[in-house]
């Protein structure tokens, strides 16, 4: 029988899926203002003005997804930024020393077993994608309401805003290649967050070993039943 | 084709406003009242300017706008500058290196020009114009600007405005022939006793519209020495490049990283790493999960 560990709770899993959909939103109706190859994606009828308002309000839905998430859950974020920000220890080194020769070669080089809750690469890949939205947030903030900014503000809020988007753009690339399980050896484990929140114990063992016996003790599993 | 120029000499403008109804006119531009301008306001909002000018600024409507700009001399007095407000057609124009679909773009004759079929609203030449001339047009989701009435000049007719004018404060023509005008004039003036100064010979490149001003152009609300913006410029010659390059970069680097891995199953990974899967075995020991870890 397989047995399951809860890895991600209702409300991160909601925030999860607006985030989602938002960012493709976002992507998609503001690639066009960055390089006119891609202006057709928001042609059609009633494109561009639909797409200015798609743009905002998918930005509302970025911003207001997390807000709201605090609110009903605050412990969820202390949670969180307490993972995020747990000092590097010597495992965290080592595991991120094998991480890209692990993503080229996973057959031969195997990951070392990880202490924390969120791996090393992916607690820096949160921390970029959390600074990078915090700098969009605001400069998408400063260009919306324009009429109220010296232009000299209103430009530089463009640079950044752009800025910020690709660094967001590249992290989330491979955000999606990991969390989606397009990299093969984690195939599957996108249902964790987009499903119903569970990730068997053994694929938990396998990406966070030491979480994983902790968690089976709090949540009552049967420890070891690696199925 | 030759550059083509219009020469806005001050000094004989009377602020008659002929060429802002004249554009209007011809490019069938709807007056500005009952748009959101100074005689809509409520009668306590209405600050008192003691201004002409009217609209206050540029707008999606009004393409073109006399300035009325007051001058205190060194005595006190008070001397009344009458200015030409609208799109300078730069040489080096920020708008058209700001301009994300090319909608802005330079015209053979050297003039810019929006085109409102590829206009997408982004209002980034609103905000890269370092004279603050494209205005956007909410409605029609656009930037609008002077075109140098383009319908008119390819016709070899002059611009609307520069027909309009009564007093010859506007000329139009080849721009190296605007440029000798206006020295022509420029020393006429000096001999008169009342200076004149060339504004748009060297700025932005060389200004399609070429101003003779009897005071520092900063009196006239233009910038002294106007410039495309650093953040345009860099926008556009390391942003994009870099940022396309990095895209490009993870995508391949992801994408070789995928090609390397196939045929590799979460399941041998796992293998590899954990063992056999539910063996019933008892718990793997310390050296046996470092071994498997190596």
């Amino acid at each position: 029988m397989t047995e399951y560990l809860v890895r991600h709770g209702g409300v991160a899993r909601a925030i999860h899926w607006v985030h989602t959909v938002a960012t493709m939103a976002l992507f998609y109706t503001g690639i066009a203002l960055y390089t006119p190859g891609t202006n057709f994606l928001v042609g059609g009828p009633g494109g561009l003005a639909v797409s200015t308002v798609v743009h905002r309000v998918a930005a509302v839905a970025f911003i207001g997804a997390p807000i709201l998430g605090i609110l009903l859950r605050p412990q969820g974020l202390t949670h969180m930024l307490k993972a995020l920000l747990k000092p590097w220890d010597r495992q965290d080194w080592l595991w991120m020393k094998k991480f890209v020769p692990h993503l080229f070669a996973a057959r031969k080089v195997h990951l070392p077993p990880h202490s924390g809750e969120i791996k090393a690469g992916q607690r820096l890949a949160s921390l970029g994608i959390i600074a990078f939205s915090v700098v969009i947030v605001v400069t998408g903030f400063l260009l919306w309401f324009d009429g109220n900014v010296p232009p000299g503000a209103v430009r530089w809020a463009g640079l950044l805003h752009d800025v910020a988007m690709i660094f967001l753009g590249a992290l989330l690339m491979g955000h999606i290649y990991l969390g989606a399980g397009i990299f093969q050896p984690l195939r599957g484990m996108v249902w964790t967050m987009f499903g119903n929140g569970k990730i068997s114990y053994r694929d938990a063992v396998y990406n966070w070993p030491k979480w994983a016996e902790d968690q089976a003790s709090a949540q009552g599993l049967q420890k070891r039943k690696m199925t | 084709m030759a550059d083509k120029a219009i020469l806005f000499d001050a000094s004989r403008c009377i602020g008659c406003k002929g060429c802002q109804v004249s554009c209007k006119r011809w490019n069938m531009l709807p007056a500005s009242i009952g748009t959101g301008t100074w005689q809509d306001l409520p009668e306590e909002q209405r600050a008192f300017t003691a201004s002409y000018q009217n609209p206050s600024d540029l707008r999606a409507d009004t393409m073109l706008l006399v300035t009325f700009n007051e001058l205190q001399g060194d005595d006190g007095s008070l001397s009344l500058l009458m200015g030409r407000k609208s799109c300078m057609h730069c040489t080096d124009a920020a708008c058209v290196l700001a301009c994300p679909t090319g909608a802005a773009s330079k015209q053979p004759d050297g003039t810019v020009r929006i085109d409102h079929e590829r206009c997408i609203g982004c209002r980034y030449c609103n905000w890269a114009c370092p004279f603050g001339i494209p205005k956007w047009d909410e409605a029609a989701n656009t930037s609008c600007m002077c075109w140098m009435c383009a319908d008119r000049t390819a016709e070899g007719q002059k611009p609307a405005c520069v027909s309009a004018c009564p007093t010859g404060a506007l000329d139009y023509g080849e721009r190296p022939a605007m440029l000798t005008l206006a020295k022509a004039r420029i020393s006429k003036a000096e001999a008169a006793g009342r200076p004149l100064s060339l504004y748009g010979e060297k700025e932005m490149g060389g200004l399609h519209v070429l101003h003779l001003l009897q005071a520092k152009p900063s009196a006239y609300g233009l910038p002294d020495n106007p410039k495309v913006p650093d953040t345009v410029t860099a926008w556009q010659s390391v942003v994009k490049p870099v940022g396309a390059a990095i895209g490009a970069l993870t995508f391949l680097g992801l994408g070789l990283s995928y090609l390397a891995n196939v045929g590799y199953s979460k399941k041998q990974a796992q293998q590899a790493v954990l063992g056999p899967e539910d063996t019933g075995a008892p718990p793997a020991t310390a050296e046996e999960e470092k071994a498997g870890h190596d």
